[in-house]
């Protein structure tokens, strides 16, 4: 049977965090919480193997705080089978190491995956580190920046963007892989779906569970947004000849054009 | 004492990454391997080791994180800069996790030693990092610390076993460089989802060519349609610029795409969306449709 894994990670809108402006500190606690954006494409394009019946078991794993059993949802109603939560507050800070560690441990035990699939970088902490990291724990090949995969019997072949150009690479599976978004258009899930998901199995581990260390490896010691002052001078556009006048004669005298 | 190795697929990057690495320990070697090991010319660094082998020819992750690991041990470094390229971001933390060494990803700068600084949230803040292991893995993105100069490294070659690796290229179709150096540009006139068909682009490059500028896009233009190429892409996971003007046209304006624009000099925006996010970080602004406004600038312009 052929299993995949995918990895999706909560995350904070970040177009919702707002700066404190004394601080210059992020505040996240208003921001809705959101699966992070190509983690869509990555859990589809399990979903689109598992249609094409390439693929007959979807796991879906996270490491976040309570809240992220609502993404977990969300990833079973678009058609994942599974859901394991490792659910550990002192992995949530201390950089990426050990939380690569757990999430490798929650794949070996979802038990003989043949293919994980993760996004290339997350919204929020956007390290692009977690399918590299994984696939090393695990002692899997890693293919990433993919945007198209092919499955035939223990081999996947894909085709990805790399600095030099387009690049197609092939290997055997068990394999890792990173999604960019051009992969697919992510579904969205119908409420019987929604609902289904409710009854999916979902189980919560810990780190301890998975005998990973918590001990942190990178600590963030400042986190500010730089000060940025704009002019703001907005111009509702009835009459295009003269907003177009109006923006050169400006760019005229701050003399950059 | 402190021993840094660097490491880069993209040759141009080594002199950078020397300078990064002289911020943190008191010696820098190089390990030039595959293709950039035929003749590697490394400025400022005390020694260049150059390896070859099946999987290195073609930057497989897997092989060359297994030889820079051999270097690693044979060198005696504790410390490993990796050019943040897209193959770096893949190289960098697979070198960490076999080293068991904290990781630090696309550091900007390095304000004191042992101190990494990088953007966070998407780009909406700058971080500073401290690795809390006995070794660290960093990757430097490009074009942050000046090139060091010097003479090129001696080269002494060293063995590696990496094997080849279980993943095999199937083909890479070059790229055709249009070689447009869009971080040079004084004047960037960005569009993004705002311009619907791929015909349409001509209205921006009308605008830029009338400004004196070069046209640069969002993500989803590069990444997503693929009308332009990576070159132009502008954002977190894109190209940094810092024109004297900037024209978005058509770009939403989330942070992940400020973050390759926010120190330009002027923020122009034109968007029909009053409440795009954008009009924030504006000096100039035109609440108004994209496909009047570029028009009347080119036409007033020319
Ligand atoms: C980890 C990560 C990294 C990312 N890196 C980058 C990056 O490097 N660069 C980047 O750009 N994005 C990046 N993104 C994506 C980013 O979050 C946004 O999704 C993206 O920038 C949106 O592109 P857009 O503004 O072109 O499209 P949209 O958000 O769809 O915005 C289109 C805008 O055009 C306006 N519009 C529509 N029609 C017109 C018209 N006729 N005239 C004028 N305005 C019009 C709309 O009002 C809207 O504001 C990243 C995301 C993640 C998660
Ligand atoms: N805490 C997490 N839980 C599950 N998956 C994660 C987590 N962090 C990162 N990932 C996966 O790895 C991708 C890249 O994240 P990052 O390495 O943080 O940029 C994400 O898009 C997810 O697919």
């Amino acid at each position: 049977m052929v299993k995949a894994a995918v990895l999706v990670k909560q995350v904070p809108n970040t177009e919702e965090v707002r700066i404190d402006d004394s601080t210059r500190e992020p505040d996240t606690s208003r921001a809705e919480r959101v699966i992070s954006l190509y983690d869509k494409n990555a859990i589809e394009a399990a979903v689109q193997l598992k249609e094409d019946g390439e693929v007959e078991e979807i796991v879906a794993i996270t490491l976040g705080d309570d809240q992220a059993e609502e993404s977990l949802r969300e990833v079973l109603a678009m058609g994942a089978d599974e859901a394991f939560h490792i659910n550990e507050p002192e992995l949530l800070e201390g950089g990426k190491l050990r939380k690569c560690e757990a999430l490798a441990g929650a794949v070996e035990e979802a038990g003989d995956v043949d293919l994980v699939f993760a996004s290339e970088e997350s919204a929020d902490s956007h390290t692009a580190s977690t399918g590299p990291m994984v696939a090393e724990l695990i002692d899997a090949p890693l293919l990433s920046y993919v945007f198209d995969v092919e499955l035939t019997d223990g081999s996947v072949e894909v085709e990805r963007e790399i600095d030099e150009g387009i690049e197609t690479l092939r290997a055997p599976t068990p394999a890792v892989i990173t999604v960019v978004e051009s992969i697919n258009d992510p579904r969205l899930p119908s409420l019987t779906e929604i609902l289904q998901a409710k009854n999916k199995p979902l189980t919560e581990l810990s780190a301890e569970d998975l005998g990973v260390d918590t001990e942190p490896t990178v600590r963030i010691v400042e986190n500010k947004a730089p000060e940025e002052t704009r002019k703001k001078e907005i111009m509702e556009v009835d009459d295009p000849d003269e907003a177009a006048e109006w923006l050169v004669e400006n760019l005229q005298s701050e003399g950059v054009i | 004492m402190s021993t840094v190795l660097v490491f880069a697929t993209d040759e141009d990057l080594f002199a950078e990454l020397v300078t990064a690495g002289e911020k943190i320990g008191d010696e820098v070697v190089a390990a030039a391997l595959g293709p950039a090991a035929e003749d590697p010319e490394v400025p400022g660094a005390s020694k260049v080791y150059t390896a070859q082998g099946d999987g290195l020819d073609e930057y497989h992750v897997d092989p060359v994180a297994t030889a820079l690991s051999e270097i690693v041990d044979e060198v005696g470094a504790d410390r490993v800069l990796v050019g943040g390229n897209r193959r770096g971001k893949e190289i960098g933390p697979q070198l960490a996790a076999k080293l068991d060494a904290g990781y630090i990803v696309t550091a900007l700068e390095i304000p004191e030693e042992g101190t990494f600084r990088r953007k966070f949230m998407g780009g909406k803040t700058m971080a500073n990092e401290v690795p809390q292991t006995d070794d660290v893995v960093a990757t430097i993105a490009p074009h942050s610390f000046e090139p060091a100069t010097g003479d090129p490294a001696p080269v002494e070659t060293i063995q590696v076993s990496p094997g080849k690796g279980r993943v095999e290229r199937v083909s890479l179709e070059q790229r055709d460089e249009e070689g447009v150096n869009i971080e040079e540009a004084d004047v960037v006139v960005a569009f993004g989802r705002g311009v619907e068909e791929e015909d349409d682009m001509e209205l921006v490059f009308d605008t830029a060519e009338s400004m004196g500028g070069v046209v640069g896009c969002s993500r989803p233009i590069s990444a997503d349609l693929h009308w332009l190429g990576d070159d132009r892409w502008i954002g977190l996971s894109g190209k940094v610029v810092t024109p004297e003007v900037y024209v978005a046209a058509g770009v939403s304006g989330q942070i992940q795409h400020l973050a390759g624009c926010r120190d330009s000099e002027l923020i122009v925006v034109v968007n029909t969306d009053e409440n795009a996010p954008f009009f924030e970080h504006a000096d100039y602004g035109l609440v108004g449709d994209l496909y009047d406004v570029l028009p009347a600038i080119t036409e007033k312009l020319s």
